[in-house]
């Protein structure tokens, strides 16, 4: 493989549309651990997470229709202690697996029905097939 | 306000929707800076990212059929410079919202999801 090219951009944030800001500042600032950073017009951005990603929500007026294409994955030590705990917070368990790759994975729908998933995941214990 | 409560999870990976992953490859790679990891069944792992997150691809059976209500931005330095790699990759400009030289541009992957580039 050739040497890698300069990247043309930096990920640095991840936007997730919502029917309201109160509702979902509140559920993914207690997922994230993060509070509110900023807000103006429709928007809301929380604080930098520790690994400096911004997420920010976006109010808009279309529904969700189909499966989120794009979604996040949190790290977590314990899935099934942790289940509860965002449940709790008004996502909804869509699936919950306990073992080979992942030592657990939940997929959870968000109070917007887009969909994450919590795991305990090591990526070294991926096989490497370059 | 009350003190803020510790994370439930951290954020660690994002998965993206493809329907080729040659291609998916080929622009993530390019617009991210960094190589495969790691390639299993339906699924191809990007090297993290500085910061520790890691971008992944899967390859789904079904089409997208409405907006990507999860979305990347990425950042970059040189507008017009990325806008025109993005579109040799297979990605296509959608709609600019650019003011003196602030602002962002909507394009989409070679899957039709979209993403955003900010002006850094």
């Amino acid at each position: 493989m050739a040497e890698q090219a300069e990247a043309i951009a930096a990920l640095t944030h991840v936007g997730i549309d919502v029917s309201d800001l109160g509702r979902a500042e509140e559920f993914y600032s207690a997922l994230l651990g993060v509070k509110r950073y900023r807000a103006w017009d429709e928007y809301v951005a929380l604080e930098p997470l520790p690994n400096g990603m911004i997420v920010f929500l976006q109010q808009v007026p279309d529904k969700k229709t189909s499966k989120t294409r794009v979604h996040v994955d949190l790290t977590v030590s314990d899935v099934k202690a942790t289940v509860p705990k965002v449940q709790a917070l008004g996502a909804r368990l869509l699936v919950e697996e306990y073992g080979e790759p992942t030592d657990g994975l939940a997929v959870f729908a968000d109070p917007d029905g887009n969909e994450f998933c919590l795991l305990n995941f090591d990526l070294d214990a991926v096989p490497v097939n370059c | 306000m009350t003190e803020q409560s510790q994370a439930i999870g951290i954020l660690t990976q994002v998965g993206i929707d493809v329907s080729d992953l040659g291609r998916a490859e080929a622009f993530y790679s390019a617009l991210l800076g960094v190589k495969r990891f790691a390639a299993h069944d339906n699924y191809l792992n990007f090297e993290p990212l500085p910061g520790e997150l890691t971008v992944y691809l899967q390859k789904v059976p079904e089409e997208k059929t409405s907006k990507t209500r999860v979305h990347l931005d990425v950042t970059v330095k040189d507008m017009e410079w990325s806008l025109a790699r993005v579109e040799e990759l297979g990605g296509r400009r959608l709609a600019a919202f650019l003011e003196d030289g602030e602002g962002w541009t909507v394009v989409e992957d070679p899957d039709g999801n979209e993403l955003c580039l900010l002006q850094g």
